[in-house]
């Protein structure tokens, strides 16, 4: 893919977003949401996570270290 | 207006919107992590947390504000980092209703079973209009600091529990500081919060 072939794909990806994003609907829907977080200030118990995870060992970085 | 209602709009502590760009204290943050432990075996790494819904800042301001400016002295010549704090305290704010109810910590403690063969609750109930809620209330109970927000800051009536304070990395909490930031007590307020706590800390059991 050239460069051009690139760039115009980059501002038809955009103009797609973008255009989603603008929708009124999706806006309201956004603020409904952030007043239902903000109304539950305080109303949730603390709570414990824990975890056991596998450590992944990065061989490659080890040895360029070395 | 009834009597209950006026008495509790007057209780109501004043907030401010936290202008300064960095943590101060009486400063509220939602969602603050408590590292519980952290160790590797065999290869696993293990880590329990506690996420705390609700916190405030109780280090002093004076620190808080010196640890910002000599942070940013990082690797500037002939300047040293002197006033750097390694953390900030703080303590869980829970539901007041939940405290009265004994159940704010439910998520965090085992529930077991008591002599009778009944489910022991995990945190003692505090009738909030007997003798011991209306102490707690009226905060004269050196545990215990009862909070109500006005009504434009969406926090229910709240209840700060110095003797569960602990310690945030200031690093970790400055970088994501404004999802977390909810508000912050006013001068004042966090006067008064800042001198109770400071007298449950040097307070004196006796027999």
């Amino acid at each position: 893919m050239s460069k051009t072939d690139v760039r115009a794909f980059q501002i038809e990806y955009e103009s797609a977003e973008s255009t989603e994003v603008a929708s009124p609907i999706s806006t309201r829907e956004v603020i409904a949401e952030a007043n239902i977080e903000e109304s539950l200030y305080g109303k949730n118990k603390p709570r414990r996570v824990t975890i056991d995870r596998k450590i992944a060992y990065d061989q490659d970085k080890t040895m360029s270290s070395e | 207006m009834t009597k209950t209602k006026r008495c509790q709009v007057n209780k109501a502590i004043r907030v401010d919107s936290g202008q300064e760009d960095r943590i101060s204290q009486g400063d509220i943050y939602k969602e603050i992590e408590h590292i519980e432990y952290v160790f590797e075996k065999d290869g696993y790494i293990h880590y329990s947390k506690i996420i705390f819904p609700l916190v405030i800042v109780l280090t002093q301001d004076c620190d808080l504000a010196q640890d910002s400016m000599f942070r940013g002295f990082r690797g500037v010549k002939g300047k040293t980092q002197d006033k750097v704090l390694i953390s900030a305290l703080v303590a869980p704010i829970y539901n007041a209703d939940h405290v009265f109810a004994g159940t704010h910590l439910d998520d965090i403690h085992k529930k077991h079973l008591n002599d009778v063969g009944q489910e022991s609750q995990s945190m003692e109930i505090i009738w909030p209009d007997r003798t011991p809620g209306k102490f707690l209330r009226k905060n004269e109970r050196c545990r215990y600091h009862y909070l109500e927000f006005p009504n434009d800051i969406p926090i229910v009536p709240s209840i700060i529990d110095f003797k569960h304070y602990f310690s945030v990395n200031i690093e970790q909490m400055n970088s994501n500081r404004k999802e977390h930031f909810v508000c912050r007590v006013s001068d004042m307020y966090r006067e008064d919060l800042s001198l109770r706590f400071a007298n449950f800390l040097s307070r004196v059991g006796l027999p």
